[in-house]
């Protein structure tokens, strides 16, 4: 009978346990524990469930690093305004230091789940020019925004920070930077919008997409001036992001529920796997489009949803190859 | 058919994984509706999560039953809100 190292030249190796998932991709091997030939597999991008907030609620604010570390702030709960935290570790989530001044639809700034920013957002009777500072413990008020906002995009970090379009009134395309001391007003975007998805790790480089009235829209901030660039491929509103402004992540929104989601690579937007739940107004966290968390968030007016989604891509898997 | 359904809870972590996604369509409605692509990996994955196998008609007057509340709660809302989300509109489950 003809082996495979005479026909190939080489042999099948054998192991008595499977490498990890990561270590084994594009191997192929032989299990003598199980008796199964097994090979390791890069899947295409997908979220997983992941643990579930402590509080169910929408409009939330957020920073994080990436799908095992983020940070939930304020929103909108069955008894109205949040000044609560939750602080993401990859396991859990666990309550933390609440806002000084309970508001949602915060501009949430930060890329990790130890330093944020809580810039803006609303509380009775309207928005907020509030700005409060997360060192990973408790929050801190310091320097106002130049104008009340909330609803808007943001990038940067908790010392490097921006704020982009939002409201009040009609929807703003207005912009400003924060250098750990104060906000200044810089170039607005090219169009006004509220609820708009962002990314953006600095506060020199930046993503706006979508936003209300209902867009596609997507522009790319330098450190000087927005420029648009192409825009999502389903225009939403009321959506998340997560990564850089070449390497961003658009997910959930509304008009309806959504579940889409999109990935930037720079020059263009692509459709990949969906969440499993579709919802609008909810968290997102991760400085990559490779690693992220989706929380909270709304699928309607009723409630708000504690439900939690960790995307990874790509997926590492270890496979069973079926032999006869 | 091409898909099944089955009402669940998710329960977080491991509810369901990246390779389930791979492996087989699933999505997540109102009222712990789970619609779940009918081949090997989806059925074995009710089977873990204890799902309760719904015919499409069952799961799909659950999922209008909220949507009926959620129109109810929107017509309720202020003018600001109403702004910020459109009206829930029914749905057919795939």
């Amino acid at each position: 009978m003809a082996t495979y190292k005479g026909i190939q030249g080489y042999s099948v190796q054998k192991l008595s346990s499977d490498p990890t998932a990561t270590d084994a991709v594009g191997q192929l091997w032989y299990n003598s524990t199980s008796g199964k030939f097994k090979i390791g597999d890069a899947g295409a991008g997908a979220w997983a469930s992941a643990p579930s907030m402590n509080t169910a609620r929408k409009q939330v604010g957020n920073a994080g690093a990436d799908n095992t570390n983020a940070l939930c702030f304020g929103g909108q709960d069955a008894s109205g305004h949040h000044g609560s935290t939750e602080k993401y570790d990859g396991t859990s989530w666990t309550e933390v230091g609440n806002l000084q001044e309970d508001r949602r639809l915060i501009d949430g700034i930060g890329t990790t789940n130890t330093a944020a920013l809580a810039a803006g957002g609303y509380d009775d009777p309207g928005y907020q020019q509030i700005n409060e500072q997360w060192n990973g413990t408790s929050w801190t008020e310091v320097a106002n925004l130049q104008t009340a906002k909330g609803a808007g995009g943001s990038a940067g970090t908790s010392t490097a920070g921006l704020a982009f379009g939002g409201v009040p009134g009609s929807p703003t395309a207005s912009c400003e930077t924060w250098n750990n001391t104060s906000w200044t007003a810089v170039n607005s975007m090219n169009t006004g919008r509220i609820g708009l998805g962002s990314a953006g790790v600095t506060n020199t480089a930046a993503l706006g997409f979508g936003g209300n009235p209902n867009t596609a829209a997507t522009e790319k901030w330098d450190g000087t001036c927005w420029t648009t660039v192409n825009g999502l491929n389903s225009a939403r509103q009321y959506l998340s992001g997560a990564g850089t402004s070449t390497a961003a992540l658009a997910f959930g929104g509304t008009p309806g529920t959504s579940a889409l989601t999109e990935k930037y690579d720079g020059t263009s937007w692509t459709e990949v796997a969906d969440l499993a739940t579709a919802r609008f107004e909810l968290g997102g966290a991760g400085t990559t489009n490779t690693s992220a968390l989706a929380f909270g968030g709304s699928t309607g007016p009723t409630a708000g949803l504690s439900a939690t989604e960790a995307w990874s891509d790509p997926v590492y898997s270890v496979k069973t190859v079926t032999v006869s | 058919m091409a898909n099944t359904y089955c009402t669940a809870t998710n329960f977080g972590k491991g509810f369901f994984t990246h390779e389930d996604r791979n492996d087989f369509y699933l999505s997540g409605h109102a009222g712990d509706v789970w619609v779940v692509g009918n081949n090997a990996a989806g059925v074995s994955w009710i089977n873990r999560v204890t799902g309760t196998a719904k015919t499409k008609a069952d799961a799909q007057a659950i999922v209008d039953a909220k949507i009926d509340e959620d129109i109810v709660a929107w017509n309720a809302l202020s003018a600001e809100e109403k702004a910020r989300q459109s009206e829930p509109v029914k749905y057919t489950l795939p």
